[in-house]
């Protein structure tokens, strides 16, 4: 299912500067958003920014450091007023009723966005009983969620102890503890290690398969090539191209996608002074080193042969 | 090194100068702080010339009063620098020695460098400008005792210094676990309200003629303590002058050396401690907040006893926090502090203890006033789940007003036995509405708290540093508490009106035991009402100002 927007049709580069949206938002969709500005004093961080989930998709924002992606999903999320534009969240204006927005989202707070001096079972707990939970309920999918997020060992541990990757866990299962039909994650995989993202990937393919929307960002596009079925690719506070992952991708890499309607490649730049050692010391690689004569000090060196095989340069074109 | 040195000092004005371009708050900080640093030098000069007025040189017994109370007064400013260094300032957020942990600066010339950037300051400057020009007051001695003072005043500066700078550096280096620094931070707190009153330790009420009490010091004990601690790295500094005058040239040099011995073992304590942290700065933060929390809770804790409701978990929240939070530890210590120091004043006079118990709740809540900031960033979580602010009014109002009323009754039932009050009607009548009254009191503190956390908002140290410092704190914590400690009397307005309508009408003089009793009621009352007013009021104002409210805390975790 594709969604034409106005200013940003599949595969289009933005036009400069910001045309007013004529399509009206979607209220079928799952998120809706049109128009959509926020500046922060002179810098415009998101620009016209135009874009429609549908429901039951996996969707991935990517785009460079920098292009709004959080501050999109912030205002989409009612934690951030936006100076212009309106987001819909299943059909109701986030910002005219914005606490019933967020009963119907579940966002994943950042490590340092949650109270850390509770267990983790307590700061489940916590999450769903702030959402009106009842008690009993919640103490159920907390232990659910603890053990589906390899974290049962450690419920009654302060998440502070917790490593990077188990923190990302219990914020993930905070955003999901009241089954919510849309979960908006801000780089979910970060830090957490192979296993357990594959695990977090099968619960998270498996809520969008019974009906539940996903949204993603991320910097990964392997991943989101991988894990989405549609993707939205911002840039300079707006999207540059929407659609389901093969019509954004138009039959080549997403990766390669990304890169030419992001741009900001160059040659690799080459500074002089950055070189390894190779400059100073006595026995650098790209130096002459007499044969028999060690290229590291104490370590023996092949007769003839150079300390470090050298390879041939990348050029920025073998690199793309 | 120099060259290393010179940076520290050059970026701690940079820091401070980049800190005034950014904030106009912090610009008019700074503006007061020049003002009241140049009271300061013009204070001093002004008390110097005074001083030197007085014919000191002539008459060796006020000499040797005044030389004992120069001592005792320094030694005692110098241990309350180290103490509020501890307590209100710490080490400094910008330039603490985990900010050049990348850069492999040797641990001598990093404890330098930070050492020579405080001294580089404005404190530092004030303090030696000021003592310098407190010379003045000693010109009838002679041009010795002149010259030893001005000699004494960067020796003064630079070991106070050095000792802040080392028992900071240790506390922060050595009270690592939770517990510790909840106990620690109370200790320190008390030995600060204790050091107060050694003014009254040591004075005696010698007379009292009718209403009037004359009080003089007890010039043997000053002696004594004086001589004493003239020999400390304390009060050595400010017996230099006296020896110059004297003449006493071998214990003005043992002294010089006392002095400059601090500094240096000073010096090489901070060093060793710059070691041990950057030796264990290797850890990850799991490991290192391993080692500074407390052991895994069993179970949900408070979770369980708390209402089954939104307010219930923001209630069981704060409940868990307050027991893991150094940083409010006031809340507990401050109603008992108020009774004991009281009951030290009292003299008999029991209801001055019931006043210490008033005065106490009154305070109880100054925390609560910036109790957002408290929360950090994990306020996030309400706002990501949507939940009303009337809602957290409710849970955070739910349980202090039922902490404050569970330990206030429990504190004036202790009160009661141990001042056998009980045994007369007419006196359990004044406590009890005295007991209605420190209710009240700290009813509708915490009702203004819960408006003002809302609105006047000022940055904390994290949980994990009590003893840090947040760019930008001094001025506003100066001044934000005492609008929540001024402003809760003026909440008391109705019960004194109430008050003044029965003085009026004769009441306390037809029946006084009544009166007494209604007033206590009324009191109560009128904190119930401000309690409802402020969880009602603040709950509106943080519907509004939610997003506000988090863009501030995320400022505050910035700094």
């Amino acid at each position: 299912m594709t969604y034409d927007i106005s200013a940003a049709s599949v595969g289009q580069p933005v036009p400069g500067p910001f045309m007013p949206a004529p399509v009206p938002p979607n209220p079928a969709a799952a998120v809706s958003i049109r128009g959509l500005v926020k500046a922060f004093d002179r810098k415009v961080a998101v620009n016209g920014l135009a874009l429609d989930i549908p429901v039951g998709s996996f969707y991935g924002l990517v785009g460079p450091n920098g292009a709004g992606k959080t501050t999109t999903l912030n205002m989409a999320t009612g934690l951030l007023r936006p100076d212009a534009g309106s987001v819909m969240i299943l059909g109701h204006d986030v910002w005219s009723d914005v606490n019933r927005a967020k009963r119907e989202i579940g966002v994943m707070p950042q490590g340092e966005q949650i109270f850390d001096r509770l267990t983790g079972l307590q700061l489940l707990v916590y999450a769903g009983m702030l959402r009106g939970m009842k008690r009993d309920e919640v103490v159920r999918r907390a232990h659910d969620l603890l053990a589906a997020f390899d974290l049962k060992d450690a419920a009654g541990k302060m998440v502070v102890d917790y490593s990077a990757g188990m923190t990302k866990k219990i914020c993930l299962a905070t955003a999901m503890i009241h089954s919510p039909r849309i979960l908006v994650l801000d780089e979910p995989f970060e830090a957490v290690d192979p296993v357990s993202s594959a695990n977090l990937r099968d619960i998270l393919v498996e809520y969008a398969r019974t009906g539940g929307t996903v949204i993603i960002s991320s910097h990964v596009m392997a991943l989101v090539e991988k894990m989405c079925t549609h993707v939205a690719i911002v840039n300079r506070g707006q999207v540059c191209a929407a659609g389901t992952v093969d019509e954004v991708a138009a039959g080549g890499e997403l990766e390669d996608r990304f890169m030419a309607l992001v741009g900001g490649r160059h040659a690799a730049a080459k500074l002089d002074w950055l070189d390894g050692g190779a400059g100073s010391g006595p026995a650098a690689p790209d130096q002459p080193t007499a044969p028999g004569q060690p290229a590291v000090p104490g370590q023996p060196a092949a007769s003839g042969q150079p300390a470090v095989p050298s390879q041939p340069a990348q050029t920025p074109e073998a690199l793309r | 090194m120099t060259e290393s040195i010179a940076t520290i000092v050059r970026l701690r004005w940079a820091l401070t100068f980049a800190a005034m371009r950014k904030s106009v708050a912090q610009t008019v900080g700074y503006v007061i702080t020049a003002v009241i640093a140049v009271s300061v030098v013009i204070g001093a000069a002004i008390a110097g010339w005074m001083a030197g007025l007085l014919p000191i040189g002539d008459d060796a017994a006020f000499l040797g009063s005044l030389n004992a109370a120069v001592v005792f007064v320094g030694s005692v400013l110098v241990l309350m620098i180290i103490l509020f260094q501890l307590l209100y300032l710490g080490q400094g957020s910008t330039l603490t020695p985990g900010k050049f942990a990348l850069y492999g600066i040797p641990d001598r010339t990093l404890s330098l460098g930070l050492l020579l950037a405080g001294l580089s300051g404005m404190p530092a400057i004030v303090g030696v400008l000021g003592m310098m020009l407190w010379a003045l007051a000693y010109r009838g001695l002679g041009s010795a005792a002149v010259i030893g003072q001005i000699i004494a005043a960067p020796l003064f500066v630079v070991v106070a210094m050095s000792l802040s700078k080392l028992v900071v550096a240790a506390v922060s280096s050595l009270v690592r676990s939770a517990r510790g620094k909840n106990l620690f931070y109370a200790i320190v707190v008390l030995a600060v309200i204790l050091f107060s009153q050694v003014g009254g330790a040591l004075t005696a009420r010698t007379a009292i003629d009718g209403s009037v009490q004359t009080v003089s010091v007890r010039v043997e004990s000053l002696l004594v303590v004086s001589d004493v601690v003239s020999w400390t790295p304390f009060g050595a500094a400010f017996q230099l002058p006296f020896d110059a005058f004297r003449g006493d040239w071998g214990p003005f040099a043992a002294r010089v050396l006392i002095l400059v011995a601090t500094v240096i073992l000073c010096f090489m304590g901070s060093t060793a401690c710059l070691r041990h942290d950057r030796l264990t700065a290797g850890m990850s933060a799991g490991q290192s907040a391993r080692a500074s929390t407390t052991a895994s809770a069993k179970g949900l804790g408070a979770f369980a006893r708390m209402a089954d409701s939104p307010s219930g978990a923001i209630a069981a929240r704060l409940f868990t926090y307050l027991k893991r939070d150094a940083r409010q530890t006031m809340l507990f210590i401050m109603p008992l502090l108020f009774v004991v120091l009281m009951g030290f004043q009292s003299h008999g006079v029991t209801p001055v203890i019931w006043m210490g118990l008033a005065m106490g709740s009154w305070f109880m809540f100054l925390g609560e006033g910036n109790g957002l900031a408290y929360d950090g960033r994990g306020y996030t979580m309400e706002v990501i789940a949507g939940v009303s602010g009337f809602t957290d009014r409710k849970g955070r109002v739910h349980l202090l007003a039922s902490l404050a009323t569970a330990y206030i009754l429990t504190l004036a039932l202790g009160i009661f036995v141990f001042t056998g009050d009980w045994r007369d009607g007419d006196l359990a009548s004044l406590d009890m509405a005295l007991v209605g009254m420190a209710l009240g009191l700290s009813y509708a503190s915490l009702g203004l708290a819960e408006v003002l956390s809302v609105v006047l908002m000022y940055p904390v140290p994290p949980i994990d540093k009590p003893f840090s410092t947040p760019q930008g704190r001094a001025v506003a914590q100066g001044f934000f508490p005492f609008v929540q400690m001024l402003g809760t009397p003026l909440t008391f307005l109705p019960t004194g009106v109430l008050a003044i309508v029965m003085g009026i009408s004769g009441m306390f003089e037809s029946s006084p035991i009544w009166s007494v009793r209604l007033l206590g009621l009324i009191a109560l009352a009128n904190g119930v009402g401000i309690l409802a007013l402020g969880t009602w009021l603040g709950g509106k104002l943080l519907d509004m100002r939610s997003l506000s409210v988090l863009k501030t805390l995320n400022g505050f975790a910035s700094l």
